[in-house]
Order: C-alpha cells, then sequence, then structure tokens
C-alpha cells in the first residue's frame, strides 16, 4: 500500500541540491523514504508511480526525515546522448559513466534494444541523485515502470556503503532461537536459500534475507557505551533469493560460515587472511574505484578482528542445523 | 637449525607463507544478472516481471 507524504515544492527544498526548479509553486510532490541497511533514501517525485513501494521494499519504508540519499525522479522524452568516459560495464544491464561532477549510471534492458531506459546521475558522496526516466521507452505498454526497480536500488546502497562502515555481502542471515546470529555466505549455488528454508521450518528463526546482507560497524546507544561500543552488526535486505527471505531487522554478528557442499557437516576455522579473502570474493564492491576496494578490504579486517569466521561443509538436512545449534566456539 | 632454534627458545617456529587462490565471481558481484529485485516478490518471478530479462543462476 502506498502511503506517502504530500508536500509543497517549498518544503522539500532543504533535501534536495536542484530542488524541482522547473515546477510550478503550486505543484504538489510525494515523497517516500527507505531504509536499507542503515541507509535511508528518500524519493520525490511529482509522479506516485514514481516513488511507489513494491513488495519487498515496502517492508522497509520509514518515517519521512533527512536523508543519506535523495533522489529526485523525472520523466523525460528522451534521455540526450552526450559524450562521457565510460568507467564501468557491467556487462549486460547498467553501464557508468564521469559526467563531471557526477556519476551517471545508464540502464539497458532487451526490450529497449541499444538506448537506456533509465539513467541515474549522482554526486560522488551518493547523497544527492536525479533519476531520469525514458518516456519512449515505455510508450505503449500496459504495465508500467518500477523506477526503483533492481538493479538501481541495490547499486545505489552498494556504492553508498563505500562512504561507510560497511560492505554488502551474498550471504543468508539467521537469527536463531537462542538469539544468536549467524551469517551464512556463499555464491550461487552454495546452499544460501536451502539453509534458510532449513532452519526456518525446524526452528522458530528470524531469516534478515536468504541471498544479500549487510554487514555494518555500529555504534551503540550512549547508555550502553563501553570499550566495545562499536559494535558489527548484520541487517536484512530487500534483495531476497529463491526462498524469498526478506526482513528490515538487524542483529549484532556473532558469526560467519563459509558455506561449501560437502560431507559431514565439517567446520574448519578461518585465519584472518582467510577470511578477508574469502568474504571479499563474495561481497557487493564497487570494483571500478580502488578506493571503494581499499575501503571494502580495510572493513573486512575489521570484521575478521571481530567475528570468528569457519568454512561449514555441510549436507543440506537437519544435522546440518543441529550442528551449527551445538557449536561452542 | 633455525627451527630448531626457534623452538628452544619458545618461539613461535617459522612458517613458510602460503598463496592461496580465491575465486571470484564478476558475473555475480556486478549485479549484471537479475538474480533479485525490489519489484515483485521472489527472485525469479521478479525477473519474468521486470524489464530485466536475464535471470541469474
Amino acid at each position: 500500500m502506498l502511503s506517502c507524504l504530500t508536500y509543497q515544492t517549498k518544503m522539500i527544498s532543504k533535501f534536495t541540491s536542484k530542488p524541482l526548479e522547473h515546477l510550478q509553486e503550486e505543484t504538489t510532490v510525494l515523497r517516500n523514504q527507505v531504509r536499507v541497511g542503515g541507509v535511508s533514501v528518500q524519493f520525490v517525485s511529482v509522479d506516485s508511480a514514481a516513488i511507489a513501494l513494491l513488495p519487498p521494499l515496502d517492508q522497509f519504508q520509514v518515517e519521512m526525515g533527512v536523508p543519506d540519499i535523495a533522489i529526485q525522479v523525472e520523466w523525460l522524452p528522451e534521455l540526450p546522448v552526450s559524450p562521457a568516459r565510460q568507467l564501468f560495464d557491467s556487462g549486460y544491464t547498467w553501464r557508468l559513466y564521469d559526467a563531471g561532477s557526477e556519476l551517471r549510471f545508464d540502464f539497458f534492458a532487451p526490450a529497449f534494444g541499444r538506448l537506456p531506459y533509465k539513467r541515474l546521475l549522482i554526486n560522488s558522496e551518493f547523497s544527492r541523485a536525479r533519476l531520469q526516466m525514458n518516456e519512449n521507452s515505455f510508450a505503449g505498454m500496459t504495465r508500467g515502470p518500477s523506477p526503483l526497480e533492481y538493479p538501481l536500488d541495490e547499486l545505489l546502497i552498494m556504492h553508498r556503503l563505500t562512504q561507510e562502515k560497511a560492505i554488502e555481502l551474498h550471504g543468508v542471515g539467521i537469527v536463531g532461537p537462542d538469539g544468536a546470529s549467524n551469517l551464512f555466505v556463499g555464491h550461487s549455488g552454495a546452499g544460501k536459500s536451502t539453509t534458510a528454508r532449513l532452519w526456518s521450518s525446524l526452528h522458530d528463526v528470524e531469516i534478515l534475507s536468504d541471498d544479500r546482507i549487510i554487514v555494518r560497524e555500529d555504534r551503540l546507544r550512549k547508555d550502553k557505551i563501553r570499550e566495545d561500543a562499536n559494535r558489527i552488526f548484520m541487517y536484512g535486505t530487500p534483495w531476497h533469493g529463491e526462498a524469498a527471505f526478506a526482513l528490515p531487522g538487524r542483529a549484532p554478528l556473532q558469526r560467519i560460515f563459509v558455506l561449501e557442499h560437502g560431507h559431514g557437516n565439517v567446520l574448519t576455522r578461518l585465519t584472518r587472511s582467510e577470511m578477508v579473502a574469502e568474504l571479499f570474493a563474495r561481497s557487493f564492491v564497487p570494483f571500478h574505484r580502488h578506493e571503494y576496494v581499499d575501503s571494502a578490504l580495510t572493513f573486512l579486517e575489521r570484521v575478521a578482528d571481530s567475528v570468528p569466521c569457519y568454512r561449514y561443509c555441510f549436507e543440506p538436512d537437519e544435522r546440518a542445523v543441529e550442528r551449527i545449534l551445538n557449536f561452542r566456539d | 637449525m633455525n627451527h630448531e632454534i626457534s623452538q628452544a627458545d619458545g618461539k613461535k617456529p617459522y612458517e613458510p607463507p602460503r598463496l592461496t587462490t580465491i575465486n571470484l565471481r564478476p558475473e555475480e558481484a556486478v549485479l549484471s544478472h537479475c538474480k533479485t529485485g525490489t519489484g515483485g516478490g521472489s527472485a525469479l518471478g521478479n525477473c519474468h516481471a521486470s524489464f530485466c530479462m536475464s535471470i541469474g543462476s
């Protein structure tokens, strides 16, 4: 259910660097805000469909406030072709360009041919952006587009995390019946969704996601400041896997397991360097700037210093769950 | 020889560095597949509903 709020143009001007200046003063604009992995994103548009939140992202909706990222969504008859240096090509769904003071993400799909169907222009701090939708691309279509849909939303958060002590990992986050919170990371096919289904079928657990987890260092509330006041948390995300688990909660991260199919449910403690490498190989990091990669590796070292990590060669049945529940470091 | 001396001194024996290769999955890491999404429920179902038509592994 869309529950966006309406404000007059003047009221949103403090949230955007170029706040809808072309609109008439009496034009009503709509806003919506979500928070994923501790990063808040606010969308502003005159078009209600442009800021609509579809499941499961609607679970991540939050109260309006000053966001970490503010995005103005607008429709253009066509997206202008302007020369820009290409920084990265994902090989399929998106390309990144250097647009002077901004970065430009162009999004492609076979249905729209060689022209981008939408474009994101964002500043280098990943805090202010304009999302331009190509009207030509959608002419005559019965289904309206959802401007926020994958991969734009995930790319946004993934890039913003480079500015913070955080990283997105390919994994399933499970808060167990005893309150212990474990993160199982793995490539596609390693058994993440299978693990999520197993745990949820056997125990009363909270599964934050069965495919994408954000790990970040957060300060605890002021009344709990101690030497270990900064702790590593895992957050659920809307980007779920085949088992479709996606929750907006978070939990202090206690252990990490690198999933591998094997025999006997064998746990092997990883060294610090092994852990950093294995987690990096299962992370979502913008590779087009070495600073982002350096930031990710530095943060993973911090995680390795705080959270034990094991390789888990498992067989996908209930014994694999019991092995973890009975495991002591 | 050096190894034995180290043990006699109570120091940790020298271990030569090991080189381990960790394979990346670039096609997964750069979101070039449409495996998951926020637009329409489960991962695979969303891909069909989305304008991104490539279903990831």
